[in-house]
């Protein structure tokens, strides 16, 4: 037990230093970028109105926003505020970034998390029969359909179930996460639910298919082991095979992968929101980038790479985790 | 039996009425204010800013009309202006709007670098409980245009945080601001006005294509919408046309690039030339533009200022399309036709207009207009880059811009020599010491309605310089349900969408519900 104690919080410490690493190098890279974009965040400040008004006033307001500073010195001051637990404020928004955070993250989470739970319960059901079915119909049907959404954009298959699914059959709403005057928290379940469906769907088609080809091959894999092959020939059922054998070594490497592709199903949520114009992080983040909001698009970079680190390390741990049960066992 | 069938009318029309007031109206109007709606940031400066109210507007022939002013006067020296306000005006809160109210937005906005202009203003001074003077640095007119576009906060209700939730004095009252999604509104109970017609107002915020799919659903009762989607409106839907000073046109680099002692980023040898510009006047079609670039969604634009109060005289500014004239135009200033290229004294007539890339309507016009002038031996190679990228070459290539404004300020900042070289308003250093006078007199006019001559007759000036070859004015198109009218619907300005809410107290429900 001590030892397992020990390797536990030598495994913090290493990845509490990543994920510090991590940040340092996104932050520094982000800021390098903005830096070299060529969007004139003053332009974007007045919304386009460049002719709006005059050169003194333009001087001014490059001052009180800070653009008359270096890169240097703005990503200091930023740096400053952060370790005060300061995000910054938004001039886009006209807004704390914490408090813009807050109120758009919430929304994201719950879409991707939806969207993790039915790729993985999806792709896993499909790579399961399909792998158990192997080389019938139901293998090929499963294999090919996802290979044609690895390579099928999200917004591309988003923009198709609106017009199917919203404009040709009304059978759900064309956009957004609420009926129109209402806000998200005020509609019924089955509403929420209904706004849900199509982004939540879009997503989960989109990102299932490499948990479907992978455990397909992991079930081929174990199908093909000796102990399976010593179960089925003393009579035991296929059903009892898969249940005992199948099922216990395909499901945990499913997970392990599905917290690994956290990241694109991060990046896919964001062009699903915009495409359905639901309200989450995905529009804020598009649009401090597009008018160069530099506190916003900071702090949505680290909201972001925060998530995705820790999709990484829950998947680290989770195998390192099981790989030494298999080694005790 | 007269009496009872006139009781019986009036019954309906109550009816009706009731009908009418208790609808939820649903609009797509443009884009979301970012920033919130917080006049003093910018909120309400192209639009009627809704929730709250301006000390002046302009009603739909342009004039200035007093809103919360009841009068306002310029003294003598021209550098005070005195205020009377409205009496009883509340808030949507039901605190009184005063005096004081008044100067805390003006100082608040001189004081926070805002898209308010507000340096010309050297104090405000409240002398009563309904009354204020405002001091000016220099004798200026245009200055009125400020109690136009700057509309007034309660000084007890407002902070950082105020554009999230205004409170104001204008005919809405917000409820629930839904960022990316929504905006909720209901009649402000306290506004001294037109009561709206309406029970609630909701308002969408959404992409383009979006919008469309909700059109198509039926979920919306008014759109914004790109002329694309002009030919496919569902059946409910109606669409409206709305004339604008939302202008394009060129800006020619008016100083030749050989001497002119300013920078080598500045002048163009072609293009300084009048007789190119003039020849160039002469064979862009602005018929064919309007009809059959852009469909008919559009007007022929001959000033910066088509259709306003301050823009020119009509007869003298339309130059009818000639080519043979152009031709002998371009012959006698000694531009030589050579190989399908005009040369003069080793320079060859060849230019590179820019134009915002990814704007479709920009892209089109300066398409169209390099084919217009290819066959006077002009060629004009469009280039499409971003404003960032255009700022650079501006100086010395024509740009294509759009301007139109409900502010003669306009007519000064793009033509007075004051602002050559000065962000993009004067960017080809236009300057004639002539049309700098008549915009000074209107600017130093003792008057709004004195001031109109001279910007007139400025104008007539420009107009034989020829510093810009106007294009078109494109026309604001939205689907609206058939059963909502408009009443009538003023001019806009340059931005598509919320200026048509300008007159939101005035719409109606023409159906039984």
């Amino acid at each position: 037990m001590p030892q397992l104690m020990r390797i536990h919080s030598y495994a913090m410490f290493s990845a509490a230093l990543r994920l510090i690493l991590l940040l340092i190098l996104v932050v520094l890279l982000a800021y390098l970028l903005l830096s070299w974009t060529p969007i004139d965040p003053l332009n974007a400040y007045l919304g386009g109105n460049v002719f709006a008004i005059s050169e003194p006033q333009k001087a001014l307001l490059a001052q009180q926003l800070s653009l008359d500073q270096s890169v240097g010195q703005r990503l200091l001051h930023w740096l400053s505020g952060l370790a005060q637990g300061d995000l910054g404020f938004s001039t886009l928004y006209q807004q704390p970034v914490s408090s813009v955070i807050a109120t758009h993250l919430p929304l994201s989470l719950l879409l991707i998390g939806l969207s993790w739970l039915s790729s993985l319960v999806l792709g896993y059901l499909l790579g399961l029969v399909a792998g158990i079915y192997q080389g019938s119909w139901i293998d090929k049907a499963v294999q090919r359909f996802s290979w044609l959404m690895v390579c099928m954009p999200s917004f591309w298959l988003a923009m198709l179930f609106i017009s199917l699914f919203s404009i040709a059959l009304q059978l759900t709403p064309v956009c957004c996460a609420a009926p129109i005057g209402m806000a998200f928290s005020e509609q019924s379940v089955i509403s929420m639910l209904h706004h849900l469906l199509l982004p939540v769907a879009t997503l989960t088609v989109v990102s299932m298919s490499p948990i479907v080809l992978h455990t397909r091959e992991k079930v081929i894999d174990v199908l093909q082991s000796d102990y399976v092959q010593y179960s089925l020939a003393h009579g035991d059922s296929l059903f009892k095979v898969v249940r005992f054998h199948v099922i216990r070594n395909s499901l945990l490497p499913a997970i392990v992968l599905q917290f690994a592709t956290f990241a694109e199903l991060f990046g896919g949520s964001l062009i699903a929101e915009t495409v359905f114009s639901f309200p989450g992080l995905g529009a804020s983040i598009v649009k401090a980038g597009l008018t160069s909001d530099t506190a916003l698009l900071m702090g949505c970079t680290l909201i972001s790479a925060l998530m995705v680190f820790s999709g990484n390390l829950i998947a680290t741990a989770l195998s390192r985790y099981f790989i030494q049960e298999a080694g005790d066992a | 039996m007269r009496r009872l069938i006139l009781l019986l009318l009036c019954c309906c029309f109550s009816c009706l009425a009731i009908a009418a007031t208790d609808r939820v109206l649903t609009l797509a109007l443009g884009a979301e204010p970012d920033a919130g709606f917080d006049p003093i940031l910018g909120w309400g400066k192209y639009n009627r800013p809704l929730f709250q109210s301006t000390l002046l507007r302009r009603n739909k022939q342009l004039e200035l009309v007093g809103d919360l002013a009841t009068s306002w006067t310029l003294s003598a020296d021209r550098l005070t202006w005195q205020v009377s306000l409205r009496k009883g005006v509340n808030f949507s809160d039901g605190t009184a709007l005063t005096a004081e109210d008044v100067k805390f937005t003006f100082d608040t906005a001189k004081q926070i670098a805002s898209i308010h202009d507000l340096t010309n203003l050297e104090s405000v001074e409240v002398v009563s409980d309904g009354e204020l003077q405002f001091h000016l640095q220099q004798a200026d007119i245009t200055f009125i245009d400020n109690f136009v576009s700057l509309a007034i906060v309660p000084k007890a209700n407002y902070g950082p945080q105020y554009g999230l939730a205004p409170i104001g004095s204008g005919p809405l009252k917000f409820v629930r601001w839904d960022r990316n999604q929504q905006l909720i509104m209901v009649p402000n109970p306290y506004y001294y006005g037109q009561k709206l017609q309406f029970r609630k107002v909701v308002v969408i915020f959404s992409d383009e294509d979006s919008r469309y799919s909700r059109l198509r659903v039926g979920q919306l009762d008014l759109s914004a919408i790109a002329p694309r989607y002009a030919q496919l409106l569902p059946p409910a839907y109606r669409l409206w046309r709305i004339d604008s000073v939302d202008n394009r046109g060129i800006a020619w680099p008016m100083l030749p690039k050989q001497g002119n002692n300013i920078s080598n980023n500045v002048g163009n040898d072609v293009s300084s030339d009048l007789a190119i510009r003039s020849a160039i006047d002469l064979v862009i079609d602005r018929k064919v533009l309007v009809e059959q670039l852009l469909e008919g969604h559009a007007t022929p634009a001959y000033s910066i200022a088509d259709g306003l109060p301050w823009g020119p005289v009509a007869q003298v500014s339309k130059p009818q399309v000639d080519p043979e004239a152009a031709v002998a135009l371009l012959e006698k200033n000694g531009w030589q036709l050579q190989g399908g290229i005009r040369h003069r004294n080793g320079v060859d007539a060849s230019m590179t207009l820019y134009y915002l890339a990814g704007d479709t309507v920009r892209q089109q016009l300066a398409l169209a207009v390099a084919q217009m002038v290819k066959p006077l031996g002009i060629q004009i190679t469009p280039v499409g880059k971003s404003w960032e990228a255009i700022y650079k070459q501006m100086h010395q290539q024509p740009v294509l811009f759009g301007f139109g404004s409900h502010s003669a300020t306009e007519v000064r900042s793009v033509h007075h020599s004051q602002y050559r070289g000065q962000g993009y308003f004067n960017s080809g250093y236009y300057s004639n010491p002539a049309v700098d006078k008549a915009l000074n007199e209107a600017q130093h006019a003792p008057s709004w309605q004195a001031s109109l001559p001279y910007w007139q007759s400025a104008q007539q000036l420009i107009a034989q310089d020829k510093p810009w070859t106007w294009l078109v004015n494109l026309k604001h198109l939205y689907a609206a349900n058939v059963c909502l009218d408009f009443d009538s619907p003023g001019i806009e300005a340059h931005g598509h969408g919320w200026p048509l809410a300008n007159n939101i107290e005035y719409w109606h429900w023409q159906c039984p519900n």
